[in-house]
Formats: structure tokens, C-alpha cells, sequence
């Protein structure tokens, strides 16, 4: 039988590697700012083949609601996955367990 | 951000078009050829048709049961992708072709699913050393701009994670060299 081991659970715990951010905060970009929505405001159409599409970033593209909404899909499946694992035997099987 | 009611579909639009123009160039330049202009009254079919245009090969379906459309697509960052789970898998000592599918089906619909209802059901094929994907639309939901968004979040963080591969292979093969070097020296 396992024993659990808490220094060795707080140690990888404590290494754990940085979380990766699916989503930065959006920036503003001041070239779609000045090309693109003060056109539209105005009822202009954006002309898609004047636009250099080099001139703003993904990052320049992203919305503020963005990244939050994100970080609630994460956390919805964080719950789904949290319940089928208490589905689950805390202690290593010799069979096969499915969710 | 930019004080605009609609930002976010402007926004879903233009980061899918760029990212169009990162890894379909001809496609771009015809979808730009084609409607010219960004405006309310075409974006969301110019989001559609872009979104579509992202994955290397697509296909397209109705199913009257259903009164919905099938979309399959196949692509060679989802390719590379479950080629990368299954080494990594191999590599563990803990492979295991169930869970690996899995592990890519959970990705995808991780992804598709962030922040639209467009994609009611969903299922990945693979064969070898490729995958395709096929979606069931949603009958009564046309999102275009948030699906959009979310394909090209999901397709971003495949080629990061694919890279992130590349160059742990690499680093793995050049200390490996080096070993042999030392070791006939």
C-alpha cells in the first residue's frame, strides 16, 4: 500500500511549472483605434485591402472580456474534472477505472 | 478598449483574418479580393467563411436529420499535435492510445467550446499519424465572430505547444551529441 508522502506532495506543489495564459490582457492599438473603429463610429466602411495587418498584434485584438472569459471556461472544466475524480480510488487500482 | 459597442466581433473578425494571412496567404488575399470592405452588414459571413478557410482541409456536409451542417476538417498543427501526445506518452512509460485520443479530444473541445455555443457535438478521428475533426453545428446558433475567436485561440496555442516540442527535441538530440562527442573523444 501507498503511503501518502505530504513533503514530497508540498515539494511538487511548490515546483510547480508556471500556469500558461491562454489569453493576455488586450492592449490598445492605437493604428485599429485611428483605422478601424473611428470608421466604423462613423458609419465608414474599413477598407480590408488598404489595412497592414502587421501593424497590430494578436494581443491588439483581444477584448477585455476576453481573458475573463477564459478564466471562467478554465475553472468550469477544473469543476467537471474535480467531480470525476472523486469518482475515483484515492490509492492505486490493479484494474482499469473509467470515467 | 477601443469605446466601441461591437469591439468584440470586430476584434473576433480581424484576429482571424490575421491569423489567415499567418498561415494561408492565397486564402487571405482571395477572401480580402472578395469583400473588400469590413462592414456590418458582411462580417459575420466574412467571419464564417474565413474561420473555415484556417484549417488546411475542410469539408462540408448537411445532415437533414438533423437540419444541421457537418463540418471535417484536418489540419497539420493537429496533426503534429497527437504525434507529440503519443511520443510524450511513449516517453512517460504510460502510453496509452485511449487516453491519448482523449487527451487531444479534450484539447479541441476545450478550445471550441471557450466562449461560443456554435459546435453542438464534436468527434476526432485518427489514423496513423494524422487526426481529422468533425463537428456537428449547432442547429439554432450562428456565432461566427466568438467561433472564430476561439479556432484561432485553439490553433495559436497547437502551433505553441508543437514548437515547445520541437525545441525540447532538439535540446534532448544536441546534449545527446554532445555525450557522444565526449564519450569518442
Amino acid at each position: 500500500m501507498f503511503e501518502f508522502n505530504v513533503a514530497a506532495f508540498a515539494n511538487r506543489l511548490a515546483n510547480l511549472p508556471e500556469r500558461p495564459v491562454l489569453a493576455k490582457a488586450g492592449t490598445h492599438s492605437r493604428y485599429l483605434q485611428e483605422n478601424v473603429f473611428d470608421e466604423l463610429k462613423q458609419d465608414h466602411q474599413v477598407d480590408l485591402l488598404a489595412l497592414d495587418f502587421d501593424a497590430f498584434t494578436f494581443q491588439d485584438l483581444t477584448p477585455e472580456s476576453r481573458s475573463k472569459s477564459l478564466a471562467q471556461h478554465n475553472s468550469a472544466w477544473a469543476k467537471c474534472f474535480n467531480r470525476f475524480v472523486k469518482q475515483t480510488h484515492a490509492t492505486p487500482q490493479d484494474e482499469q477505472a473509467f470515467f | 478598449m477601443y469605446e466601441y459597442d461591437y469591439e468584440g466581433d470586430v476584434l473576433g473578425t480581424l484576429s482571424v483574418l490575421k491569423l489567415l494571412k499567418e498561415r494561408q496567404p492565397a486564402r487571405f488575399e482571395s477572401i480580402r479580393k472578395n469583400f473588400k470592405t469590413l462592414d456590418w452588414q458582411y462580417m459575420e459571413e466574412l467571419a464564417w467563411e474565413a474561420t473555415w478557410e484556417l484549417f488546411d482541409d475542410v469539408e462540408n456536409d448537411f445532415v437533414p436529420d438533423y437540419e444541421t451542417d457537418v463540418w471535417t476538417v484536418k489540419d497539420k498543427a493537429i496533426d503534429q499535435f497527437w504525434i507529440n501526445i503519443q511520443k510524450r506518452a511513449r516517453a512517460s512509460g504510460s502510453y496509452s492510445d485511449v487516453a491519448c485520443r482523449e487527451l487531444v479530444r479534450d484539447t479541441l473541445a476545450y478550445f471550441l467550446g471557450a466562449s461560443s455555443y456554435t459546435i453542438g457535438q464534436m468527434e476526432c478521428y485518427m489514423h496513423g499519424g494524422s487526426a481529422s475533426v468533425k463537428m456537428w453545428l449547432s442547429p439554432d446558433i450562428y456565432e461566427p465572430t466568438l467561433f472564430g475567436a476561439d479556432v484561432v485561440t485553439l490553433l495559436r496555442y497547437l502551433q505553441a505547444e508543437n514548437d515547445k516540442s520541437a525545441a525540447r527535441t532538439k535540446k534532448r538530440k544536441s546534449k545527446r551529441a554532445k555525450i557522444i562527442e565526449k564519450e569518442a573523444a
